[in-house]
């Protein structure tokens, strides 16, 4: 087994329905990603009831099970039903052996709803992977941008937050969180514009990318060629590819 | 040995690229291992009278035709495309064209576009439809462009049986249906450009639609290569079909020799 540092670790992948298709457990392995950070977004409803999430959750717990060692929950909630959410993500951390909390669009991330999440996740020592995006074609109610995570950065400074997908407009995500050295950028997504990962790395400084696909969305040799054809130095790259994230991980348990 | 159907240079207005020239992009497609490119001016999409923008191109591509070939920008609602477009192919060596309907502002359905595919049969040119050029969640506020409706493209196909049509930087979902739509015609085949996901999705288009009317393409760049080439490396096409997607077809579209 490769070193915690040499590993690749896809920070951002989700499930097709309430599986991991074989075809993309197939390439990963193929490829040589050696851990998946898989959460589910269940059906993809923007506001889920609290028994859509635990069931979510329940799904990739199955999938831990099944694929030991490669697959690594991250707990899904919504902060629009706190006291379910916050039971729900100490389950996920302390029964379903979960290392992460996942919020996408049920609430945007300066929402005051989300703060005893984050407070949550900085005792358990976990990051959050929060959704961001700013599409000129509109955002969705609560879909965060990148200056409402900054926001949040700000306000828990000893949070580990992970911007998704660079936060969509990758210039003005890079730019918004550029001054919060407790926000990493995931490279995830079906953006694949050439140079945004070395901008990205020269930035923030490569310590704070972190490789991720969006699979099942996005085929992860697409997303992985983001990485792996970007100029920046091998050091960068084993930095971005995965030790970033294992060093994320490790605050908690190790890997 | 691998054919890019989908390359464009030149500055981009709105965010400085990493790379612009035809030097540079030279380079990335020796470091990606692509043989050949069909290359475009990016500055055509911008002005109105893509003329200059193919001239310069064709400049700076002159010494490196058997690497590089130009696709060269068309607006069919400029007054004397008709003109252009014969200097296209005759005086630059154009092998195609290259439409950005959205960015300059008609429809497929416009008469000007049925003289247009007319002209290009009887020039024996492949007609390169861009669907987009950048994913329209990034555009600046002031300048948010539509993507060109599939439909559009797959009628327009189908009106010129004659043409060989190329739908360029569609999406998985919009590649689908366009292609099956003009199965009967066979005329339009389609870039995998813009196809990002989902898992394995080239293998899923192939058994959606068949690997005769795909092209290899990486929208160098403008993207990565490596988003292309690792999506078929790690695709499960079989060696026929993967040649036919990385060469093959594009050959036969273009009429040349290997």
């Amino acid at each position: 087994m490769s070193s915690s540092q040499d590993m690749i670790i896809d920070c951002h992948v989700h499930l097709s329905g309430r599986e991991l298709e074989p075809e993309l457990v197939e390439t990963a392995a193929r490829l040589g990603v050696d851990r998946l950070c898989v959460s589910s977004v269940g059906s993809w409803a923007y506001e889920p009831a609290p028994e859509d999430f635990i069931a979510a959750n329940n799904d990739v717990a199955a999938l831990q099970r099944r694929y030991p060692g490669l697959v690594l929950g991250f707990c899904y909630l919504s902060p629009a039903h706190p006291r379910e959410a916050a039971a729900e993500l100490r389950r996920g951390i302390e029964e379903l052996g979960m290392v992460g909390l996942k919020l996408w669009v049920a609430a945007v991330a300066n929402d005051p709803l989300v703060f005893p999440l984050v407070e949550q996740a900085i005792c358990y020592h976990i990051p959050v992977l929060q959704h961001a995006w700013l599409k000129t074609t509109g955002n969705l109610p609560h879909e965060s941008t990148p200056a409402q995570v900054a926001e949040l950065a700000r306000r828990y400074p000893e949070a580990d937050i992970i911007m998704a997908h660079l936060g969509g407009e990758w210039r003005r995500g890079i730019a918004a969180v550029r001054g919060c050295p407790n926000v990493a950028v995931d490279t995830s997504g079906s953006i694949m514009e050439l140079g945004m990962v070395e901008q990205a790395v020269a930035e923030l400084g490569a310590k704070r990318v972190i490789f991720g696909s969006d699979a099942h969305g996005v085929d992860l040799p697409a997303a992985l060629g983001k990485v792996l054809d970007a100029e920046i130095t091998p050091a960068q790259r084993r930095q971005v590819l995965g030790g970033n994230m294992a060093d994320l991980l490790a605050k908690r348990s190790g890997l | 040995m691998t054919w890019d159907a989908c390359t464009l240079v030149g500055p981009w207005p709105f965010a400085r690229l990493r790379y612009e020239s035809a030097a540079d992009l030279l380079r990335l497609l020796e470091r990606a291992g692509i043989a050949r490119a069909l290359v475009s001016p990016l500055a055509g999409a911008f002005q109105q009278d893509p003329g200059p923008a193919n001239q310069e191109l064709a400049a700076q591509v002159a010494c490196h035709r058997d690497r590089l070939l130009l696709a060269a920008a068309c607006n069919p609602a400029w007054p004397g495309w008709q003109r252009d477009l014969r200097q296209a192919q005759e005086d630059l060596g154009a092998v195609g064209l290259r439409l950005f309907p959205s960015y300059h502002g008609y429809q497929l359905g416009q008469a000007e576009v049925a003289a247009l595919a007319a002209l290009a049969a009887d020039c024996d040119l492949p007609v390169f439809i861009t669907v987009r050029l950048q994913d329209e969640r990034l555009h600046p506020p002031a300048f948010l462009v539509s993507a060109v409706p599939w439909e559009e493209v797959a009628a327009l196909a189908q009106a010129h049986p004659g043409t060989r049509f190329v739908m360029s930087m569609g999406r998985f979902a919009e590649l689908i249906p366009a292609l099956r739509q003009t199965a009967g015609t066979g005329n339009l085949y389609a870039d995998i450009a813009g196809v990002q996901g989902p898992t394995r999705c080239l293998d899923r288009l192939v058994a959606e639609v068949g690997a005769d009317r795909l092209l290899f393409g990486t929208e160098l760049l403008f993207q990565y290569a490596a988003a292309a080439t690792l999506k078929v490396e790690h695709s499960g096409l079989s060696p026929r079909d993967r040649q036919a997607l990385c060469m093959g077809n594009l050959q036969r579209l273009l009429r040349l020799p290997a």
